[in-house]
């Protein structure tokens, strides 16, 4: 269970990546910082309206 | 077998527990809908607003597109039927509504034009998907949309005739027939801004009448409501406890 969280897949014939682990890790870091970028620009947006 | 498109509909409706990008998404979508309201709150238009509404209406169509490509989950059955009938629901309308004020963006700014900026207020029906609380409002709401329009009958039919009533008896008072809907919409609605009041006896008696009466209907939707809410949450309680 532990293992559905890690990246890489460990078998006989060596070391494979996990796509859909790694295509989740990178959806989730893209989300962020769009979530992250319209944090800032909300920000910007209001002080600039404000003055 | 991995099916993309079953996982972008997992992380677009399911939304399991412990699903992180399902959270991340609706993390994402929230901010989306509250910095895309924004721009409302300012009376003038700037480059970080025009940013938002750019950054915004990017990922709410990207959205949209990927809850029509995945209808065919969300409705059950898989027919061109199924896109049809998503496409015609009424988030799939008002989500496609809060996309339009991009057009400003990109076309002469009309008049016209800039009226479609309101309808950013469509935004706001978005947050229905990411909040329980809001489900649980918009199921109760549903439950009871024919008391609630029933009572929407009554006052709309009580405000027409007491505004013709008032309207032939104090033709002086009011300009257009408007101005005695507006007139009783206050009275009855208990806000009396008192920038329109009648100065003749009988105007004033339906005045008085439709307080009291206002005073009886409003209360209804809210009791209707309430009422509904409190079943829902009793019943959501029963269920958890069995």
């Amino acid at each position: 269970m532990a293992d559905q969280f890690k990246p890489d897949l460990i078998d006989d014939s060596g070391v494979h990546n996990n796509v859909k682990i790694r295509q989740t890790q990178i959806f989730v870091f893209m989300c962020r910082v769009l979530t992250v970028i319209l944090g800032i620009l909300g920000v910007l947006a209001l002080i600039k309206g404000n003055m | 077998m991995y099916n993309i498109k079953q996982r972008v509909y997992e992380v677009l409706e399911v939304s399991s527990i412990g699903d992180r990008s399902s959270r991340a998404y609706d993390v994402l979508m929230t901010a989306a809908v509250i910095v895309g309201l924004l721009p409302m709150t300012l009376k003038s238009e700037n480059i970080f607003t025009h940013c938002i509404e750019l950054v915004t209406s990017l990922i709410f169509i990207c959205d949209y597109i990927a809850r029509v490509w995945t209808a065919d989950y969300k409705m059950g059955y898989r027919n061109y039927r199924a896109y049809i009938a998503y496409v015609l629901t009424p988030l799939a309308i008002f989500d496609l509504l809060s996309i339009l004020p991009v057009i400003y963006l990109f076309v002469h700014v009309t008049s016209r034009i800039t009226l479609l900026r309101l309808f950013r207020f469509f935004r706001v029906f978005k947050l229905v998907r990411y909040s329980k609380t809001m489900v649980v409002i918009s199921n109760v709401v549903r439950k009871v949309k024919k008391q609630l329009l029933a009572v929407l009958i009554l006052i709309i039919v009580y405000i027409f005739v007491s505004a013709m009533l008032v309207f032939q008896l104090e033709p002086d008072l009011f300009n257009t027939f408007f101005d005695a809907l507006y007139w009783a919409t206050i009275s009855i609605t208990t806000i009396g801004y008192g920038d329109i009041s009648p100065v003749t006896g009988v105007g004033r008696l339906i005045t008085m009448v439709s307080a009291l009466m206002g005073m009886a209907v409003i209360a209804l939707p809210t009791g209707i409501i309430t009422a509904a809410y409190m079943n829902e949450i009793t019943k959501k309680k029963t269920k958890y406890e069995l």
